[in-house]
């Protein structure tokens, strides 16, 4: 019994603790980001990576207050402040936010340009291609 | 011919759409609102946000405002055609003089990026003169109850319709963006004279510098007004020959009470800086204009803000000072208290067109989920010399020097 506690705990907090990685396609050649290159594409600042292409963020619904607080120490709301003043001025468009994690890798291995977050658990290196890694602290 | 020519143009405009791979044309609808309510402590004078408004906020809240100077519900519609094509329409809900559709109309422009550095937009734009007025509609973006109005009173068209260029450069850790622009806008408005409407060409330019946690911007606006302020009964007065043969002189006046055919020029910089608990506004900015219905004006702002968790609290101080050129009035050549009477009210009407006016607000926003945030502010006012120009004037008693407007009111955006 005790054995399945603690492997029920493990599992439950192993999720909890997991990384986010950003991912892009395979085709996606460009080196490794920095997490300022990060950053500047999710907060409209860069629109183009490294090799000069478009880069097409995708956002996480379930990750994105981990993943901003972690780029940015700001607060989701902080956020959501900012980016209502960049698109709602008609000058950026905001990162589309998808529900799933099977949904945000699907976009991304359709095409070359798009990057995305997930949970580093759901990553296979054969389908994307891990670009950053955040570390849970 | 003509039906092959109108296909091949019809081709040529939808290729994008046509050449684009599965995920377009990729679409999105969002938006944003407000709602509060704003009280004041007179009946004398309408507070408005600018003179877009037709209603004002007063203390016993007959003129109609209150409730509809804050309140507003937007809505945007996004397409991405391609990577580098794109639309926006957004359309805003609010009290705004005019054809409610077409003036509520914000954005609608396509936007082509042919590199990633470079925008080049057509259609109808914000009208981006100051460090937030493409924005300012959108509470939950701000942390006041709406731009300081000593400042934003000053420019009221919202929209024109053109096209703008920017281009990014990437310089040591942040980027400057330099965007010009040039357009016409038509914009309703409203004044103590009642509606009228302002047409005028305009063209200017705008640089932005951002890095982590600052924002610079300075601005150059140009505008040339086409059309005419309805203030036939003092224009009729200053043209009247029998007024001109006891004061002579007076139709050299009419320049000063018209607005047709005359210039203004905009000159602004703002700042902004957030580190994620301090937050800092401030802009200044110099209006030059040809004419005493609108005068010079000199106005800048500064409101500092603290974080505490999901808490801001802040301060604002304003001001707006008219430095017009006093227009002499010819003196009647035979004294006669009418006469007079006519002479002080000339003066009136053209010497007390700009604002001599100073605020400071204290206010509070509450972040309570990440999309609403709860607001208060109150503003205290000052006038000096009639300053109230940014006002509406609801009734003949005495301007009084000292107006307090207190607001409460909630911000979203879905």
């Amino acid at each position: 019994m005790k054995f399945i506690t603690l492997s029920l705990l493990l599992l439950f907090t192993s999720s909890l603790l997991a990384d986010i990685v950003v991912i892009g396609n395979l085709q996606n050649s460009n080196p490794m980001m920095s997490a300022r290159a990060v950053q500047e594409i999710y907060m409209g600042r860069k629109r183009a990576l490294a090799d000069g292409n478009i880069a097409q963020p995708i956002g996480h619904r379930d990750l994105r207050e981990a993943f901003y607080t972690y780029l940015t120490t700001r607060p989701i709301a902080q956020i959501n402040a900012y980016w209502a003043r960049l698109k709602f001025s008609g000058h950026r468009t905001q990162p589309e936010i998808l529900s799933g994690t099977a949904e945000v890798i699907s976009k991304v291995k359709a095409n070359k340009n798009v990057i995305a977050y997930i949970n580093d658990q759901h990553v296979n290196e054969s389908e994307v291609r891990i670009l950053f890694v955040i570390k849970d602290k | 011919m003509t039906k092959k020519l109108s296909l091949l143009l019809i081709v040529f405009f939808l290729s994008p759409i046509i050449q684009a791979d599965d995920q377009y044309p990729d679409w999105s609808v969002s938006g944003f609102g407000s709602f509060g309510y704003v009280g004041t402590d007179t009946n004398s004078l309408g507070f408005i946000r600018n003179r877009t408004q037709t209603k004002s906020a007063t203390k016993s809240g007959e003129s109609g405002g209150g409730v509809t100077t804050d309140s507003r519900l937007g809505i945007q519609l996004d397409v991405d055609f391609s990577d580098s094509l794109h639309t926006t329409v957004q359309w805003i809900a609010r009290d705004q003089a005019g054809d409610f559709f077409e003036q509520n109309l914000e954005l609608a422009f396509i936007s082509w990026r042919p590199a990633y550095d470079l925008d080049i937009r057509a259609g109808r734009l914000a009208l981006d003169t100051f460090l937030i007025s493409d924005t300012r509609n959108v509470g939950f973006s701000y942390p006041w109850m709406r731009p300081p109005s000593d400042f934003y009173s000053k420019i009221p068209v919202y929209h024109f319709d053109g096209a703008d260029i920017a281009k990014q450069f990437s310089i040591d850790s942040g980027y400057l963006t330099v965007k010009v622009f040039a357009g016409y806008a038509m914009s309703d408005l409203f004044g103590d004279v009642g509606m009228f409407d302002m047409e005028m060409p305009l063209t200017g330019i705008s640089l932005v510098y951002e890095t982590d946690n600052w924002l610079m911007k300075a601005v150059y606006n140009f505008q040339h007004i086409d059309t005419e302020i309805p203030n036939e009964s003092l224009l009729g007065v200053i043209n009247n020959p029998q007024f001109n043969a006891v004061m002579p002189g007076l139709s050299a006046l009419a320049s000063d009470a018209s607005l047709k055919d005359t210039n203004l020029h905009y000159m602004s910089l703002g700042t902004r800086y957030d580190d994620a608990v301090w937050l800092m506004h401030a802009e200044i900015s110099y209006l030059e204009s040809e004419t005493a219905v609108v005068g010079d004006v000199l106005s800048g702002y500064m409101s500092i803000g603290r974080r505490f968790s999901d808490f801001t609290l802040y301060s604002v101080y304003g001001i707006a000072h008219g430095i017009n050129k006093h227009v002499d009035i010819p003196t009647p050549i035979v004294s006669d208290s009418r006469l007079l009477g006519l002479q002080s009210s000339l003066d009136l009407a053209i010497n007390n067109n700009t604002p001599k006016q100073q605020s400071f607000s204290v206010g509070a926003r509450w972040d309570v989920y990440p999309k609403i945030a709860l607001k208060t502010q109150w503003v205290h006012y000052w006038f000096e010399d009639n300053g109230s120009a940014y006002w509406l004037h609801l009734d003949d008693a005495t301007e009084p020097s000292q107006v307090n407007v207190w607001s409460v009111g909630v911000d979203f955006i879905f």
